[in-house]
């Protein structure tokens, strides 16, 4: 009899163990020996934590109770492994690309990185998998049980409480140890998976061998089992479609679902081409599991006293015959299924927990960027080795409340059905890609929702949580309502009611919802990436890098990486981007990559989050884009306005300047106009004074000269006075306070009167005026005066300057709309071009002084009476001599 | 899957890759035969492990063993399938087999 201070040493010696070869691995992976840590072989079997306790044991008492039937929870994921290349080739790519640390972290990343979907996800794993959990613990207090039931020398009674609490404190203490090592970017656990590997030969060495002796040593070899077979109480087996059917669906669901099948399928994969050993090995090692289950049931059934517990024939049967190294073995097997599982799934879990819960709230509640302060890699592992202690205290409080027992032991089928839900969501988003979030969370909601009412709940304490009267006449009384007949169909076996029931309307209300909304852009951009896994080898282009610094990037990278692999990681990008520092570039494609890196440490969303915030939360997505195309459009409808504003000021400005222009060449032409008005009033001012005082100092003048002297003296003043008036005339005009005779005229009158005033005096040079009277019978409205005082003006001018020997001024008259235009040419040399723009000038003198015998002011007067009759006069350069152009307004 | 972006050009090996081509390679042909053996595997252990449903709704009851000796069969029949499969699919490819085609349905 194995005593129980040789379990117990056993056990110790076994565990030891494992710490070892756990320790061993991961020592060999921080030095790079990766190549049988990676290998498809520790792949493969570090699938097999599939096969829990509850398989190991369970599937015998079941083979017992069901026959065949057991069978089923083996095929589907034989199934989902024989059809590697379509389904989980794809889930590991992604996996791969997409740094995926949990199913949470699939669907979440695949919505649009929503933490809404990854904390779903991880209350429904958490939900889920507590009470499987417990199972694990419940078939080690039980097999534990088993040994001390034969109370022999130095057994004492075990309790089975504090068994089950040390059990759950050792896997504990193993998964922290190895689980939370390191916060490797890969999220994978050398050691933890070696561990397994070496876990799963122990599971199915010892079910083999307990076969073969069932086989070989009670039975007489193959045959004679069936024969017993059909001879025993399992013969009555009858296939009940409904379950088969359902079974094999739920077990490749739950295959895929199930956290911890994720964690070593997809998360610790290294490699996809591991896929293509574990297709075939994986099934190999389903059916090597299953192969003796039946016989087992057989012989167990036939041999053992009627009452035992088929569930533990695997320890009973060679206990019962003698074999206890055997017995040691098998139960060595059940340990090893239910602490792989435990760890694994505490790993799983605590890494959902930790990423989309803990990790979430913790950075919502620090300040933004990469100012926080503290080692956030401490924080991560600390949450994670909370977690995982959480998530095994929960297991252990469920073994504790549910009391053990024949309740626990339908755990199994419940946990998987609630896992499952998560399948159409995760199908979905793989292979369609106009899935949206909105639906993924409507659906599961919906399964779990489901799950709960028609099977969870029904589970545990049976009048407990739902009353018999709802169990018996439906929620408020509504007979659809039954948890375990929805809508009537209560002929169902309660399991498959529940998958039908969760499933169908789970994938109903997903592609519904779906098929009513609109992803977000980056859900849109994920799901490309997702669905098109192959064709996609390079991420989405997800961060701007405007805001971005790569040392900010480092400073955040060291909290969670560290800071060894922090900086290789940046020094290996700088180096790619061929720069010669240690910090690269933060190009979009680094941080895309960073992101992911990170993301392995501390999921998708918060990697997302946490380079958001660095990066400025610059995820370029379609709807940013939109906004910033709105905002470039309301900056260009602000520039054009600055423009509009800008080229008014601009115009305000040349005004400014032209009136400054002007000001400052008025201020000139005053300073002239002055120093000529000086210039002009002193010269007939010497001559008076001079001969003034000749005709007071000298006594001895002949009359004559007296008379020449005072008529020089008069005919300066009159020069001056002419000045003057001239002066006057002029600074009246220019300011416009001229008073105009306007009264109808004719402008024959008027050049008669001008001809005459202007030849009038003189008789020295006679110049001939040739004028058209038709023409002249012109009848306008003006001031008749002042409009011949412009034409003595340009009479007189041509007189005097005109240089011809015959000298001819032609006036010439035409009409243009309400102007008459009136031409003086005369037949000189005219003005030379420079000094055309001069000649309006006042005191402009183009000759010599003595011809003209003006101040010069003549033609400066013209303008403004001009400008003042509302008409012009200027000068009409190459006419053949001196022309001016009158222009008169018919009526003013 | 069958959502290709458009408006690239096939000579972008990114996206379509030789497999724009008419004919393949005697390689890419086997292949690509086997990728599509692969996607019908699992639907044949679909049906081989839902046969005995219908096997049994055709009598009074079936015999365990050889219900069992039947599933078990059917099991080492899609193994030996597999084995052969991934043989033929983790073979190293080719440059121009190219494995862009992501086993479509």
């Amino acid at each position: 009899m194995v005593s129980f201070n040789i379990l117990i040493a056993v056990c110790f010696a076994y565990v030891a163990f494992l710490f070892g070869i756990a320790f061993y691995a991961d020592r060999q992976a921080a030095r790079g020996r990766l190549k049988f840590l990676r290998s498809p072989l520790v792949y493969t079997l570090s699938l097999s934590i599939y096969c829990t306790a509850w398989t190991f044991y369970g599937a015998v008492g079941n083979a017992a109770r069901t026959g065949l039937e057991f069978v089923t929870i083996y095929l589907g994921p034989s199934l989902v492994m024989v059809g590697w290349w379509w389904l989980l080739r794809r889930l590991v790519r992604i996996g791969r690309a997409q740094r995926i640390t949990s199913i949470a972290d699939l669907i979440s990343s695949r919505f649009g990185k929503s933490n809404l979907l990854g904390v779903l996800v991880t209350l429904l794993a958490v939900v889920g998998t507590t009470p499987y959990i417990a199972l694990q613990l419940q078939s080690v207090t039980l097999s534990f049980s088993v040994f001390s039931r034969d109370m022999s020398a130095g057994f004492m009674q075990v309790d089975l409480a504090s068994t089950a609490f040390w059990v759950a404190v050792g896997l504990m203490l193993f998964t922290v140890l190895f689980g939370t090592r390191n916060l490797d970017a890969n999220e994978r656990h050398h050691g933890v998976v070696t561990a397994i590997a070496f876990e799963a030969i122990v599971k199915l060495v010892a079910l083999l061998s307990v076969g073969a002796f069932v086989v070989w040593g009670l039975a007489d070899g193959p045959a004679d089992i069936l024969t017993r077979m059909d001879a025993s109480p399992i013969a009555d087996w009858q296939i009940r479609p409904g379950r088969w059917a359902g079974l094999i669906f739920l077990s490749a669901a739950a295959f895929l679902c199930l956290p911890r099948m994720f964690q070593v399928m997809v998360v610790e994969s290294a490699d996809e081409r591991n896929l293509a050993m574990a297709g075939w090995a994986f099934p190999l090692y389903l059916m090597l599991m299953s192969l003796f289950v039946l016989p087992i049931a057989v012989m167990g059934l036939e041999l053992l006293p009627k009452g035992s517990n088929p569930d533990l024939f695997v320890l009973t049967l060679p206990l019962s015959q003698g074999w206890d190294g055997l017995a040691l073995l098998s139960f060595l097997g059940g340990f090893s299924s239910a602490t792989s599982m435990v760890i694994v799934a505490a790993i799983a879990l605590s890494t959902m927990v930790s990423n989309h819960i803990v990790m979430p709230v913790w950075v919502s509640l620090r300040a933004p960027g990469a100012t926080v302060s503290g080692d956030l890699r401490q924080v991560v592992l600390t949450a994670r080795r909370v977690s995982i202690m959480v998530v095994v205290g929960l297991g252990y409080l469920y073994y504790r409340i549910s009391g053990g027992g024949a309740a626990l032991a339908s755990i199994g089928l419940i946990s998987f059905v609630g896992v499952s839900q998560v399948l159409p969501v995760m199908l979905g988003g793989l292979f369609w890609r106009r899935a949206t979030k909105v639906a993924a969370a409507a659906g599961l909601i919906t399964g779990f929702a489901i799950w709960l009412y028609t099977l969870f709940l029904p589970s545990i304490g049976g009048a407990g949580v739902l009353s018999k009267s709802v169990m018996q006449d439906g929620l408020f009384g509504l007979s659809v309502l039954r948890p375990q007949a929805l809508f009537g169909t209560g002929g169902l076996d309660p399991v498959v009611h529940a998958i039908f029931w969760s499933m169908f309307l789970n994938s109903l209300v997903f592609f519904a919802v779906s098929l009513f909304t609109f992803p977000k852009p980056l859900e849109r951009l994920q799901g490309v990436q997702f669905v098109n896994v192959f064709e996609h080898s390079q991420g989405p282009r997800g961060w701007t890098t405007a805001g971005a610094g790569a040392e900010d990037l480092l400073v955040m990278s060291q909290r969670i990486l560290g800071a060894q692999q922090a900086q290789r990681l940046f020094e290996a990008e700088a180096r790619a981007q061929g720069k010669l520092d240690h910090l690269p570039d933060s190009s979009p494609a680094f941080l895309e990559r960073l992101e992911r890196e990170l993301a392995g440490s501390v999921g998708s969303a918060t990697a997302h989050a946490m380079i958001g915030q660095i990066a400025e939360g610059a995820s370029v997505s379609v709807q940013d884009l939109m906004a910033v195309a709105d905002e470039a459009a309301q900056i260009m409808e602000y520039s054009s306005q600055l423009e509009a504003k800008s080229a008014e000021l601009g115009h305000t400005a040349k005004q400014l300047s032209e009136a400054n222009e002007k000001l400052t060449r008025l201020s000139v032409q005053k300073d002239a106009f002055l120093s000529q008005i000086s210039h002009e009033l002193r010269t007939p001012m010497t001559s008076i004074r001079a001969f003034s005082e000749i005709l007071r100092d000298m006594d001895a003048l002949t009359p004559a000269d007296q008379t020449r002297y005072a008529s020089i003296i008069h005919d300066e003043t009159l020069r001056l006075t002419r000045l003057l008036d001239d002066l006057l005339d002029l600074s009246v005009l220019e300011n416009g306070q001229v008073a105009l005779n306007m009264e109808p005229v004719n402008l024959h009158d008027v050049l008669n009167r001008a001809v005459s005033a202007a030849l009038a005096p003189q008789d020295d040079v006679p110049i001939r005026i040739l004028r058209n009277i038709v023409q002249e019978d012109v009848d306008l409205i003006s001031d008749g005066d002042r409009l011949s005082q412009v034409f003595i003006n340009l009479i007189s001018n041509a007189r005097k300057y005109c240089t011809a020997s015959d000298p001819v001024l032609e006036v010439a008259i035409q009409k243009q709309g309400n102007d008459v235009w009136i031409d003086f040419t005369d037949n000189g040399d005219g003005i030379p071009s420079h000094q055309q723009p001069l000649v309006f000038e006042k005191f402009a003198r183009l000759t010599d002084h003595a011809r003209a015998g003006g101040a010069g002011l003549g033609l400066a007067i013209c303008r403004e009476i001009m400008n003042n009759l509302g008409g012009s006069v200027a000068y009409l350069p190459e006419q053949g001599g001196a022309a001016f152009r009158v222009v008169v307004p018919l009526k003013s | 899957m069958d959502e290709k972006p458009d408006g690239k050009l096939p000579e972008d090996p990114l996206v379509r890759g030789p497999g724009s081509r008419l004919f393949l390679e005697w390689e890419s042909y086997r292949r690509k035969r086997a990728m599509d053996a692969g996607n019908l595997v699992p639907v044949l252990g679909v049906i081989l492990f839902f046969l005995p449903i219908l096997i049994a709704s055709g009598r009074e009851s079936l015999p365990v063993s050889g219900a069992m000796i039947y599933v078990f069969a059917a099991w080492c029949v899609l193994i030996a399938l597999s084995v052969w499969l991934s043989r033929l699919l983790s073979q190293p490819e080719t440059s121009d087999t190219d494995g862009r085609d992501d086993g479509q349905l």
